[in-house]
């Protein structure tokens, strides 16, 4: 994670550079997503020993979600599901309709915990997984595709559960405070124009 | 939430719903925009999937080191079976090619081949889909079959300038034409939707059979797969309900979770 905060660094960089009203916020966001959804599609899923592929993204915006709120997790959902699905290459939206409903719900929790508390955090990825799988195969049905919801359930859900669940404990805290210094940093560009 | 947020939510959506239906079906070309993530991303990807190559492939040298002289061993005598069964094929080969003359046989298709490097896979579990960091700029065309060393990977799905998605052939939007090396039989090989990692093999005409340790390659009368490409071996038959019909469960050559490298076939009008 300091490597992520030391590369976040750079587009704060280019901004203070540049200084015309670009948002600071938004490139590191961006730059955290497509680094994540490179993670995703190299790293995590030629690890064949973890059988299905980790949802990064998904943990992303669930974790973010819980710290900004729903107007936040809405456009963050969307945005890191439409990636995903641009890379994807099918059913393009599908990711981006799932993970904006992911986000705004879970941003809607946001206001009623302890943001150093790691449960509600855990129990928000583990419920979320399972919604953001049962949607997506609904969205498939519905757009035609044949699928088993219960082959999906047999088969995905358990190890994606056991995988989200240990990315939250490891980076929930992390982006925590890197959160905090985005905001931080946004701030202080903004005042420095 | 007021009145105007609820109207961009709708408007949103319906947006959506469109991109949806626009991109469920089979696509012949990406747009613009999705060629250009994707061209922007692959040297990233390449460069991961590389790095990530070389850790995999120190591990399991290092774990392999006691084994060695015992491989080598086993590995210099199939070099000599090999190399006496390659003498042989010589002799085929310049006896087929004598007797495809005599009787003025039309020349087998001839592909170009391109060997490309795996950079990415599918992030979404429910789909096979693999990246290769070959695409238009090389030649690659939507169709062209994919082999990795042992077998048919599967075919080229969407092309960008530098990169092409490859449905894999246990992917269940995945069909090939093939037949019993054996027998000849017609059959078709599918995914499977349960994800098993096997691939469903049916018969195209009544009077099939199946056996398990037969052998499946491609029947070459599909637009893209050449004839003769090794799919995998029938591991299990299983009859249909009135014995009417069976399907059968095919392991494919390919170990699909450990891909590296793939091998495409591209035809000459490609180029």
């Amino acid at each position: 994670m300091l490597i992520l905060a030391d590369w976040s660094m750079l587009p704060y960089c280019y901004a203070m550079k540049r200084n015309r009203g670009i948002k600071v916020k938004i490139l590191i966001y961006t730059t955290l997503v497509i680094l994540a959804l490179i993670l995703q599609t190299t790293l995590f899923a030629s690890w064949s020993f973890l059988i299905v592929v980790p949802d990064l993204i998904l943990v992303l915006v669930v974790l973010f979600s819980l710290i900004n709120g729903p107007t936040f997790g809405a456009k963050f959902g969307f945005f890191s599901g439409l990636g995903t699905d641009l890379l994807v290459g099918e059913m393009i939206g599908l990711g981006a309709l799932t993970k904006m409903i992911i986000g705004i719900t879970v941003g809607l929790l946001s206001k009623r915990f302890y943001k150093e508390n790691y449960i509600i955090p855990f129990i928000s990825v583990v419920i979320a997984t399972v919604i953001d799988q049962l949607l997506y195969v609904l969205g498939m049905l519905l757009f035609g595709r044949t699928i088993s919801l219960f082959v999906v359930l047999k088969k995905f859900i358990l190890p994606l559960l056991v995988y989200n669940g240990i990315l939250t404990l490891l980076l929930y805290l992390r982006l925590f405070y890197l959160n905090e210094k985005i905001n931080y940093w946004d701030e202080l560009v903004r005042r420095s124009r | 939430m007021n009145k105007t947020k609820i109207i961009g939510f709708l408007l949103v959506v319906l947006l959506i719903t469109g991109s949806i239906h626009f991109t469920s079906h089979s696509r012949t070309q990406l747009t613009r925009f999705e060629q250009l993530v994707k061209d922007i991303i692959s040297p990233a990807q390449v460069g991961l999937a590389r790095l990530n190559r070389t850790i995999i492939s120190l591990f399991t040298s290092l774990a392999k080191v006691g084994g060695l002289q015992e491989e080598n061993q086993l590995l210099q005598e199939r070099i000599f079976e090999l190399e006496q069964e390659l003498y042989q094929m010589a002799e085929f080969r310049r006896e087929n090619i004598w007797l495809r003359e005599a009787l003025d046989f039309k020349k087998t298709d001839e592909h170009r081949i391109l060997i490309s490097e795996v950079i990415g896979r599918s992030p979404n579990n429910l789909l096979s889909t693999i990246t290769i960091n070959k695409g238009k700029n090389h030649g690659v065309r939507q169709g062209a079959p994919a082999m990795a060393g042992q077998g048919v990977v599967g075919t080229v799905n969407t092309v960008s300038a530098r990169t092409a998605t490859i449905i894999l052939s246990t992917d269940p939007r995945s069909a090939i034409g093939a037949m019993v090396q054996a027998t000849g039989d017609l059959v078709l090989v599918e995914g499977d939707s349960d994800y098993s990692g096997h691939l469903l093999a049916r018969p195209l005409a009544r009077d099939v059979e199946l056996e398990v340790g037969d052998v499946l390659v491609t029947s070459g009368l599909s637009q893209y797969f050449a004839k003769g490409l090794p799919i995998g071996k029938v591991v299990k038959v299983t009859p249909s309900p009135y014995q009417l019909s069976f399907t059968a469960y095919v392991e494919p050559f390919v170990d699909f979770s450990r891909l590296e490298y793939v091998t495409l076939l591209l035809c000459d009008e490609t180029e």
